[in-house]
């Protein structure tokens, strides 16, 4: 086999494709589930709602 | 502000700089979006274009300058400063810092309202801006990545939230793409020569410019979504597992689709097909996100009905997925035949520009002005709703008149006769061309005039009421 400039383009679109399956699998290995679930709900970790100016504290 | 200690029960969030540019938002989207009508009045309309300062040559440059990076960069500096704090339970890293980053970024968009009707410009698109000036925002962008970094770095919580990862990648990218796009050799105080020539100066351009795209104005804007939307919606958001996948993809993707500005052009034609056929790839990772966020509605559709601010949110994501349809469309060379240089393009940046960016960041202040002022909600809540509707016929006229005139010019320039010939001059398809141009000028006249009851709704909500910030919220709360 000749390796030549089309072997090198070969190369690194089958290593892109490699990686795009490597990361699918790391998102959806079991496992992952909890932390994304925990990650998640970082959004929802507070009551932000003032309701009330009485926080102001410059 | 230095004595804040850490986890006492008395420290509060450092809202300041995201209130200043929260407001400067509404302020530089009102300023920007006038140019833009002023403009497309220049069109329809030559008489007034009045001398070299007030012409749409020098006008244009200031229109995208001002949406792009004042009320863009603004929309993303204030949601980004708010949400890097909420999600890592802490205070900004070094907000001194985080103020220079304010005034600094002020200073830049002041200092191109004046330069650009002046003509000083490196005649790079979205990269007009002089080499001091350049100099002066690389500076305040490093700054910018110092205080959401460091803020990051020093988390309490264990997970660095999804959102976080967008804008730090929009971060890292947009820093990258200026320091190298704007390498010029100074040739006096206010000129200067690109460090590239030829084709590589367009394709180093070209990246610069898709990827202003990708990362200024989509990953910044895809972490507004996937915090406001939630937020918004009181739920998480659909997939996580989908939002890392979409994010990896959407960042290795979009750096390689630069090439589909430059196809028929002096670039080799490999190189414009692999841009072609990234921008085709681009659609899955584009459509994963736009899923992600519109599923996070669902059980909840009912929310939509009542509340204008997730109208906005969502409308946006419907946009979102209609322009990034039309993006790789556009890209392939066929299509890119016809379309390329025609008002089509124009339509397009717009359904993306007015639909997603605007409207996603619009919905997004007015969820945070009333936090940041200690209220429960906007002044008015029936003046969202009467804005939501200007924005969406706005841009709706905006992109249907140009998507006719643009397909019509096309048609028009590619139209031969018998003997080979053209059968259009130029300017028949510029006289062809004034109807849609008026239809346009009236969907930006409607989106600016919305932005105006924006305004004033914040005016009412804000005036008298005095600055509020938050406690910090405790880290075990990241468990519950």
């Amino acid at each position: 086999m000749d390796y030549d400039i089309n072997t090198l383009r070969i190369a690194v679109t089958v290593a892109g494709f490699v990686c795009f399956i490597a990361i699918v699998i790391m998102a959806w290995r079991p496992g992952a589930q909890r932390a994304y679930q925990e990650a998640a709900m970082l959004p929802f970790a507070d009551d932000e709602r003032p309701y009330s100016a009485t926080g102001e504290s410059k | 502000m230095k004595t804040a200690a850490m986890g006492s029960a008395q420290a509060t969030y450092d809202y300041r700089v995201v209130r200043q540019f929260a407001l400067m938002t509404v302020v530089w989207g009102i300023v920007g979006m006038l140019v833009g009508v002023v403009i497309a009045a220049q069109l329809v309309w030559p008489e007034l274009n009045y001398g070299e300062w007030f012409h749409f040559g020098r006008l244009r440059p200031l229109h995208t300058n001002a949406v792009i990076f004042a009320f863009g960069g603004c929309a993303l500096m204030a949601t980004s400063f708010f949400v890097v704090q909420r999600t890592c339970h802490t205070r900004l890293f070094a907000p001194w810092l985080a103020e220079f980053v304010f005034w600094g970024w002020q200073l830049v968009i002041v200092l191109a309202a004046i330069t650009l009707p002046m003509g000083y410009t490196q005649g790079k698109e979205y990269a007009e801006l002089e080499w001091p000036i350049d100099i002066l925002i690389a500076v305040v962008w490093v700054a910018y990545a110092v205080v959401f970094f460091g803020t990051i770095a020093k988390r309490k919580t264990t997970h660095i939230y999804v959102a976080n990862w967008f804008y730090g990648a929009f971060i890292i990218t947009v820093a990258l793409l200026h320091i190298v796009n704007s390498a010029a050799i100074p040739a006096g105080f206010m000129k200067s020569y690109s460090a590239y020539a030829g084709v590589q100066d367009a394709m180093v351009q070209w990246w610069y410019g898709h990827n202003a795209v990708g990362f200024f104005l989509t990953a910044g804007f895809l972490g507004m979504m996937y915090y406001f939307v939630p937020k918004q919606a009181e739920r998480p958001v659909y997939s996580y597992r989908l939002s890392v996948v979409h994010f990896w993809a959407l960042i290795f993707t979009y750096m390689w689709a630069g090439p589909h500005h430059l196809h028929y052009t002096a670039l080799p034609d490999w190189t414009q097909s692999v841009g072609m056929v990234f921008s085709l790839i681009l659609l899955a990772p584009s459509w994963g996100g736009m899923i992600n966020g519109i599923m996070t509605l669902s059980g909840a559709w009912h929310k939509l009905r009542t509340d204008p601010i997730l109208k906005f949110l969502i409308t946006s994501l419907s946009f979102y997925g209609m322009s990034t349809f039309e993006g790789p469309m556009m890209s392939i060379k066929t299509v890119n035949a016809l379309s390329h240089y025609t008002d089509w393009t124009i339509g397009h940046v717009h359904s993306g520009a007015l639909g997603w960016v605007a409207m996603i960041s619009i919905g997004s202040i007015y969820y945070l002005i009333p936090r940041l002022f200690g209220q429960e909600k906007m002044h008015s809540v029936p003046a969202i709703s009467i804005h939501f509707w200007m924005s969406t016929l706005g841009v709706v006229l905006y992109i249907a008149s140009m998507w006719i005139a643009g397909v019509m010019q096309g048609m028009m320039w590619r139209a031969i006769n018998d003997d080979g010939t053209l059968t259009y001059t130029f300017v028949e398809s510029v006289k062809s061309s004034y109807p849609f141009w008026f239809i346009r000028f009236v969907g930006g006249a409607l989106f600016l005039s919305g932005m105006f009851v924006m305004a004033w709704n914040v005016w009412k909500t804000i005036a008298g009421q005095k600055p509020y910030n938050a406690p910090v919220l405790a880290p075990a709360a990241a468990h519950a």
